[in-house]
């Protein structure tokens, strides 16, 4: 089945060159090219395609005015296509709470420094952002999920010592969605995983600390796991915690030679597993792929409770379904019955 | 990643970049005009920001880099957290000079390199957060410089409209906010010719309606010190050399030196309301005083300034609200266009103009045959038909090579913006026609001796600010470069309003020059006398600037013109300003001519330099000089017998030609009539090379082959003339 694509960037050399990269693939199809926000929009509703791409600088209507009208009126999964800056990352953040669901830089070599693999990625990406679709328009696209059944929760009522929230595609949302609603007086130190270039994770805490009631900053090396702070892991690198003089502290490294992700979910939460001596609540949100997955299966088995967000409310099922399938989701919980279970127990 | 001439995604590039790089410069230039209209911003943000996404695409890295940095100086630009000054500007052309070299390293195959390390800690420095107090010279609305008393600039409603509505930005030419007493002292003695200034102020005072009233000032002064301080001053007697010792300066001083600054009584408040301020975008400069350096006399803000000293006197330029009037269109959006176009080598291009220019001599040989010889009905119809599709197919070819003379426009606006600013003059360049199209070849071989032209106006032309304010002229000079199709040519002309040319002075000069004698230049009427300029090595310009007045630049610029075929022709007021017409065919290839015979030999006269065809009693004559002239219309036209120049062995003056044929035609300038034995008709040629032995004929610019298969010489006039007349 074809996916069919609207390319939208006021460079005609550049749809040009994203058209070619598609179509590389045959089962991508670009139905339309549109060269401003306005054009994107009466294309949207003449061709109805599966996935649009969105440049966010373009005359006429910009792309995030774009996203929005979108949205609203025949809503379809966007993915931007980002500049690997701050403008870029602030642009990027208002495009994904307009309604935008992924994002990708706009320089092949931000993706990978292998050209080929750096395309395959970017189809890949663009492939998962076309599923959902099948959320929007009801139209199947992938094969039905199937249905798990949560385990029953084990000692749901032992108070927890540190929560840590992973997330990658609609990460930045959902995470803002649940951080928003922590209250100033929170008890416990949280830690956020969210798949993101390093040149955003820095405004996306920034952007986080103004909106949320907690201290949002990224975490850099060194940092002690306080009270009342969520800790944003800096894009590209790995992040662990250590125990330095009876406080936990942060400890970044480089990514390594075969580490697809960084910040790398697993990686974290099996530094937490063996590091952190409480009890740790870990909370899979959406997002493609499943990292998260080996390293939540070592918390459980050093007692720490896991929940994972559910299908419906899943920008992309993927982590968290990595998490039911392996059976050790203690709750599956929509994004909402998160942001207040939370809210409850922090 | 290495530059590969045959990657189509490469060329790709080229072109959408090229584009915009095009547009850019243009823009930039507009900036400058309309600092804050946020749409051009916007735009020239956009182009940097795709020139580079497509650079980065192909991993260019010097053209990313700099392009990055210029992005995020429109990027502050934009967002109303700098503003535009001349100092910017400067530092911003001198970037898209790098990314047009960076362009021309990539087109001829080569990595470019980068910026290098100064050009971009400069741009660095300017694309933060602007602090007020260092903020130099911002580009006026109108270029107008206005040197403005400040603290008489801001003052409660009494004041004219116009004044309590601006809301002016003050900005200091100096370094600092404010001036010591040292500098003020510095510049009363460069006001009083003591001094060489060390410190700049603005030297030339505007020339205003808005005189500030007594009251006014007497006003001002009470909201500075409080009430019934100060008498308004009448006399100017204390010379202001008295501020040596002591910190405040008299009224009567103050006075004097406004007087120096504006001449007496005349004050500028900035004028402000011309563009009333419809803001379509936020307006910075209303909304946020304390990114300008406002220092003014507002009650409120009084309390931030302790002291304020009459002595403080600060240079002041204008500047306006935002403005989203500027009736300058954005025309950055990109053509919504899919692939609708075919990369063609021009050389291809001319190669079919060749074939077409055969086809039509045949086509033409068809049509004498057709007239000639009994042709059949169908014969004369396939004929006819032959005609009309041959005439479909010149023009389509044609159409295929030509290009609107914005490409050659376009690169003006900088020109004349960078000249004027080392100058030191004001001018404004209206470019009128752009879309007129041309050939190609044509749009290339004019653009120097456009540039020329346009460089002569202003620097030659177009007077010192001062000196055209002496003379009542607006301070801004104006330069007019206009292009139009008119039939078979193109006609261009650049206008200013500048000085003008003095025809006795060109007299004077060429005899000098010893190009003419006395008598012959006295014959010269005022438009002959204008169009001397074109001769070699004239010149009257006594210094020789770097630009122009060397002499070698409009017999040049003629030559060129002749070569395309076409005329130059000068016309001029003195103290109003000059006039240069161009007239170019619109092909170089084909050309419609006039036939014609002399002594049994076929001619052809483009029909460009044909005015009119006179038949003419020959016998009505006169000799006046030792020329022949005949009078037509009361003014005399000088004769010349062709066939005496072109053709061997005519003795014209045994043949007892009662009516002649008398073709007049543009000599440069001057109307002249060739005497012609036969006039064939109008019949539209192609123009082939002479052959190298012929080459460089005087009079003589190509031949064809005429519809009855012969050669026929094609005539140029301006070479007639120099060769034979005289």
């Amino acid at each position: 089945m074809t996916i069919r694509v609207l390319v939208v960037d006021d460079s005609k050399f550049i749809c040009k060159r994203i058209q070619e990269i598609l179509e590389e693939d045959s089962t991508f199809k670009v139905v339309g090219v549109a060269y401003n926000g306005l054009e994107a929009i009466e294309l949207v509703s003449k061709l109805r395609p599966h996935v649009i791409t969105m440049d966010v600088e373009m005359p006429i209507m910009d792309g995030i005015t774009a996203v929005k009208k979108i949205m609203a009126s025949f809503p379809c999964p966007i993915l931007m296509f980002s500049a690997m800056t701050q403008i870029g990352a602030k642009a990027t953040f208002e495009a994904l709470n307009a309604g935008a669901i992924d994002f990708l830089p706009k320089r092949l070599e931000d993706i990978d420094s292998n050209r080929e693999i750096a395309k395959s990625l970017l189809r890949n990406r663009i492939r998962g952002v076309a599923l959902q679709s099948q959320r929007m328009a009801g139209v199947a696209i992938s094969p039905r999920s199937t249905f798990f059944k949560p385990q029953v929760s084990q000692d749901s009522n032992k108070a927890f010592d540190l929560v840590v929230i992973a997330a990658s595609t609609g990460g930045p949302v959902a995470i803002q969605h649940v951080l928003r609603q922590i209250p100033e007086n929170c008890k416990l130190p949280v830690l956020v995983l969210q798949h993101m270039p390093d040149k955003f994770t820095k405004s996306f805490a920034e952007r986080l600390n103004q909106q949320c009631k907690i201290k949002v900053k990224e975490a850099e090396d060194g940092d002690v796991l306080q009270a009342g702070t969520a800790l944003l892991a800096p894009g590209g690198l790995q992040m662990e915690i250590r125990k330095i003089a009876g406080r936990y502290t942060i400890s970044l490294r480089k990514k390594q030679v075969g580490e697809v992700y960084g910040p790398c979910i697993d990686i974290t939460f099996t530094s937490l597993a063996k590091e952190f001596s409480g009890h740790i609540l870990a909370i899979v949100l959406t997002g493609m792929g499943s990292d998260g997955k080996e390293g939540a299966v070592i918390l459980k088995q050093y007692g720490a409770e896991v929940w994972a967000q559910d299908e419906a409310s899943s920008t992309i099922y993927g982590m968290p379904r990595a998490i039911v399938e392996a059976n050790i989701a203690d709750k599956i919980y929509s994004l909402d019955e998160i942001a207040n279970a939370v809210r409850k127990i922090i | 990643m290495a530059i590969d001439l045959d990657d189509e995604i490469l060329q790709d590039f080229l072109v959408e970049a090229g584009e915009i790089l095009e547009l850019l410069g243009e823009q930039l230039v507009q900036l400058e005009q309309s600092p804050n209209d946020l749409e051009l911003l916007n735009a020239i943000f956009r182009g940097f920001h795709t020139i580079k996404g497509g650079a980065g695409f192909l991993a260019i890295d010097p053209l990313v880099e700099i392009c990055h940095s210029a992005e995020d100086v429109f990027n502050i630009l934009r967002q109303g957290d700098r503003k535009v000054t001349s100092d910017l500007m400067d530092v911003i052309l001198k970037v898209l000079d790098v990314v047009n070299e960076m362009f021309g390293n990539v087109r001829s195959g080569k990595q470019p390199e980068s910026a290098g390390e100064k050009l971009l800690k400069k741009l660095k420095s300017f694309a933060s957060v602007d602090q007020p107090t260092t903020d130099e010279n911002p580009v006026q609305e109108e270029t107008q410089n206005h040197v403005v008393v400040e603290d008489i600039e801001q003052s409660p409603e009494p004041q004219s409209a116009e004044q309590a509505s601006a809301n002016s930005q003050i900005n200091s030419g100096l370094d600092s906010d404010e001036i010591t007493e040292q500098e003020f002292e510095e510049l009363l003695d460069v006001l009083h010719g003591k001094r060489e200034p060390s410190v700049t102020v603005p030297s030339a005072p505007s020339t205003t309606d808005d005189d500030i009233t007594e009251e006014e000032f007497e006003k001002v002064l009470d909201e500075l010190h409080g009430k019934g301080k100060f008498l308004a001053p009448a006399d100017h007697s204390s010379s202001p050399e008295n501020t040596a010792n002591s910190g405040d300066i008299t009224e009567a001083e103050f006075e004097q030196y406004l007087d120096d600054l504006y001449g007496k009584g005349k004050f500028d408040a900035g004028k402000i309301a011309e563009d009333t301020p419809a803001p379509k975008e936020t307006p910075v400069l209303d909304t946020k005083p304390e990114a300008v350096n406002v220092i003014s006399v507002k009650p409120e803000i009084e309390a931030t300034v302790p002291e304020i000293k009459p002595n403080k006197i600060i240079a002041v330029e204008k500047d306006a609200p935002l403005d989203s009037t500027s009736e300058k269109p954005n025309k950055s959006a990109p053509a919504v266009q899919a692939d609708t176009t075919v990369r063609v080598d021009t050389q291809v291009l001319d190669d079919i103009m060749n074939m077409v220019g055969e086809l039509v001599l045949v086509r033409n040989r068809f049509q004498t045959l057709k007239a000639t010889a009994e042709a059949g009905e169908q014969l004369s119809k396939a004929i006819s038909n032959l005609d009309v599709v041959t005439a479909d197919l010149q023009l389509a070819v044609m159409k295929t090579r030509m290009q609107p003379i914005k490409k050659v426009f376009g690169r003006f606006p900088r020109v004349v913006r960078d000249l004027a600013r080392s100058l030191k003059k004001e001018i404004r360049l209206e470019l009128v026609g752009e879309d007129t199209d041309l050939d190609k070849n044509l749009v290339e071989a004019l653009a120097d001796p456009l540039v020329h032209l346009v460089r002569n106006a202003v620097d030659h032309g177009i007077e010192a600010p001062e000196i055209r304010e002496a003379n009542g002229k607006p301070k801004e000079g104006v330069v007019i470069l206009k292009a139009s199709q008119e039939g078979d040519h193109i006609q261009l002309s650049i206008k200013d309003d500048g000085k003008g040319m003095n025809p006795d002075k060109l007299r004077a000069k060429v005899v000098d020059m010893g190009l003419m004698d006395e008598e012959s230049a006295a014959r010269l009427d005022d438009k002959e006398c204008f169009n001397l300029i074109f001769l070699p090595g004239f010149s009257t310009k006594t210094e020789i600037s770097d630009v122009s007045g060397r002499g070698v630049g409009m017999d040049v610029v003629k030559t060129r013109i002749t070569q395309m075929n076409g005329v130059v022709e000068i016309d001029s007021i003195e103290g109003k300003g000059s006039t240069i017409i161009i007239k170019v065919p619109l092909t170089l290839a084909i050309m419609p001519t006039l036939m014609v015979k002399l002594g049994g030999q076929a001619f052809a006269l483009p029909l460009a330099s044909v005015l009119e065809i006179l038949d003419l009693d020959l016998s009505k004559t006169n000799k006046v000089d030792g020329q022949l002239v005949a009078m037509v219309r009361n003014k005399a036209l000088p004769l010349f017998y062709l066939s005496q120049w072109l053709v061997k062995d005519i003795d014209t003056m045994s043949d007892e030609k009662i009516d002649g044929h008398v073709v007049v035609v543009n000599a440069g300038g001057r109307q002249v009539g060739f005497v012609v034995d036969q006039l064939i008709g109008q019949e539209e040629v192609v123009i082939k090379a002479l052959g190298a032995k012929l080459h460089g004929l005087e009079g003589l610019s190509g031949a064809t082959i005429t519809g009855d298969g012969k050669i026929a010489l094609i005539l140029d006039v301006p070479g007639l003339m120099k060769k034979y007349a005289n």
